[in-house]
């Protein structure tokens, strides 16, 4: 078997089986990360010691017959803001050089114990503040479908290296579309769950009451499995919703009949700003789920004119809260803090730790949070965020899915966007709404414009993780794409 | 409704102060121009009409979550594997004045 060229499900039979071994499996992919990495630039941190180790036990397991997980041997990439003992942590941030979690987060804890690898810790915006990953203090990760391009982010490197074959599935976290946004532009598939589906327990907080851990894989089955593996109740996360683990590749064994399902495309989501290829694209997939004899209507929600909006100001205020904490004493960069008191240190260390995208978010948060100013915007900002949540309401009482585009352009090129921070937040238009409303919400590939993967987006009530799978497979089934290793 | 205003040099000084971040007069300036800016495409909001609508502060409706008051075993060893400084087994902060 050529395990590159498998799905991570294949693959955790094939070990089971004893088809292949986890360490050759492993050899293999360190063999393309030797030959693609330094185009692509993915990882931050390499664990290689820690892989191997784990792949060495589930070899030992299945010699002697015993039981393997559901990952059986699945070589997976972790977005460098998810604690992994003992690997250092950075979220891809200079503040967090050198800090070494002393503990796994949850979702590590169950990857685990169904026997993945994981191989290493992803390249990413600094703190997650950003969409192309060209925030990050460390590296510039490239797309795999052309190295002069952004990936996307702020989970660039989990889904290029899914993209690349330098692991065969990969945790990100989307606060405001970092999942959906690099899954668009890299073309694999990424998911955020519904709000409070995956425990947050070991993800470094960026705008809490917005961001969830996902999944992004090369294709739907796989990122149904990987749901599967990581969702459920933790207590360790107060926010964390009391459900029962669902297996949900169960439901997508059934044939593709998707006889009364409703699927409603945003019109919103067309608006001006988005590329006439891209939407045709998406378009096209979506009425050709008419061939499944599902309905396709649109709907208007007009309170998404201001949810971008709303979302900078909420995530910024979230921000300045939780970035607080840095400061330099209990872990990463501490700088001389000879003859300065504890204020000016503090200050003077994260002056030197974060980077500008971080510290521009920092201070627009402390305004709207600040006397005078807290009315205006943020309370103004969370009720508007009452509005999407009532215009989504009102929308599913028609229809079973949202669609339109994840993003409204394919992926740009390196630095194109750098020089102004507004234009740049714009970009988020489509993807941001869902995290408002705590929904579920996929990114799929629907085909290329100009050799560029576009990416379709759909939106479901929340807990019904499983209709986006249907959809999103049955989109699959109709064989307008399947994945291909790049570059 | 309080005025919404452009900023001044001054108030993102002021705001770095509250933040507790410096900032070089370089991003200072760079700030003052941008914010100016974001901030005028953030009034957008106000368009909304959000009359007799409460604030969504979370969309998962739950109210103090409690657990049993039970101390959980963490070995000081990991907690101490991280503090760029210390003196012994203490974390070593900068002077307080």
């Amino acid at each position: 078997m050529r395990p590159l060229y498998n799905s991570a499900e294949r693959i955790a039979s094939a070990v089971e089986n004893g088809e292949i071994s986890a360490i050759e499996l492993l050899d293999e992919i360190f063999e393309r990360i030797k030959a693609v990495e330094p185009k692509i630039n993915a990882f931050i941190t390499l664990a290689e010691d820690k892989a191997y180790e784990k792949a060495k036990d589930i070899d030992q397991r299945v010699r002697k017959g015993l039981k393997v997980g559901r990952l059986a041997g699945v070589v997976v990439a972790v977005k460098d803001n998810i604690c992994v003992k003992n690997v250092e942590t950075t979220c891809g941030s200079k503040i967090l050089k050198g800090y070494f979690p002393s503990y796994n987060a949850t979702v590590i804890e169950k990857l685990d114990m169904e026997d993945a690898v994981i191989i290493g810790k992803t390249n990413m915006d600094e703190f997650a503040m950003g969409s192309t990953t060209e925030f990050s203090a460390y590296k510039t990760t490239r797309n795999p479908y052309d190295l002069e391009r952004v990936p996307g982010g702020s989970s660039g490197g989990s889904a290029a290296a899914v993209a690349s074959g330098e692991a065969l599935l990969a945790l990100g976290s989307d606060t405001g579309g970092s999942i959906r946004c690099p899954a668009a532009f890299c073309g694999v598939v990424g998911l955020k769950p519904t709000y409070g589906l995956v425990s947050r327990y070991g993800l470094i907080a960026y705008a809490n009451s917005l961001e969830q851990i996902g999944p992004i894989a090369r294709n739907v089955r796989d990122c149904a499995l990987s749901l599967s593996v990581i969702a459920g109740y933790d207590p360790r996360d107060s926010t964390s919703l009391t459900v029962q683990p669902k297996d949900y590749l169960e439901d997508l064994n059934a044939t593709y009949d998707l006889k009364g399902v409703r699927v409603g495309i945003i019109k919103e989501f067309l608006a001006e700003g988005v590329q006439e290829s891209v939407a045709s694209k998406v378009l096209d997939t979506i009425y050709s789920l008419e061939e499944l004899d599902a309905s396709i209507g649109e709907i208007s929600l007009e309170s998404l004119e201001y949810a971008l909006a709303a979302y900078y100001v909420i995530a910024m205020s979230e921000a300045s809260s939780n970035l607080a904490r840095y400061d330099g004493l209990r872990y990463g960069l501490r700088v001389s803090d000879q003859g300065l008191n504890w204020g000016r240190a503090y200050a003077k260390n994260r002056r030197l730790g974060f980077g500008e995208e971080v510290k521009r978010r920092i201070i627009l948060g402390t305004f709207a949070l600040s006397a005078g100013y807290y009315e205006a915007y943020y309370l103004k900002a969370l009720k508007v965020r009452t509005l999407v949540l009532m215009d989504f309401q009102r929308a599913f009482k028609e229809f079973d899915v949202l669609a339109g585009p994840s993003m409204p352009t394919v992926a740009f090129k390196i630095g194109e966007k750098m020089e102004d921070p507004l234009e740049l937040y714009m970009c988020d238009v489509n993807t941001v709404p869902a995290n408002l409303a705590g929904l579920p919400a996929i990114s799929i590939p629907c085909g290329l414009s100009e050799g560029l993967p576009v990416g379709l987006q759909l939106i479901a009530p929340p807990m019904e993780e499983s209709r986006l799978f249907k959809v999103s497979h049955s989109c699959e089934s109709l064989g307008k794409w399947s994945f291909t290793l790049k570059p | 409704m309080p005025q919404k205003k452009s900023i001044t040099a001054k108030d993102i000084r002021h705001l770095a102060w509250l933040a507790k971040l410096d900032l070089s007069k370089k991003e200072e300036e760079t700030f003052r121009s941008q914010l100016s800016k974001i901030l005028e495409y953030f009034s957008k909001i106000d368009e909304a009409n959000t009359e007799g609508l409460p604030p969504t502060f979370h969309v998962v409706e739950q109210y103090n979550i409690f657990r049993e008051d039970e101390p959980c075993q963490f070995p000081s060893d990991l907690v101490l594997q991280n503090p760029p400084k210390k003196k012994g087994r203490f974390i070593k902060a900068a002077r307080i004045v």
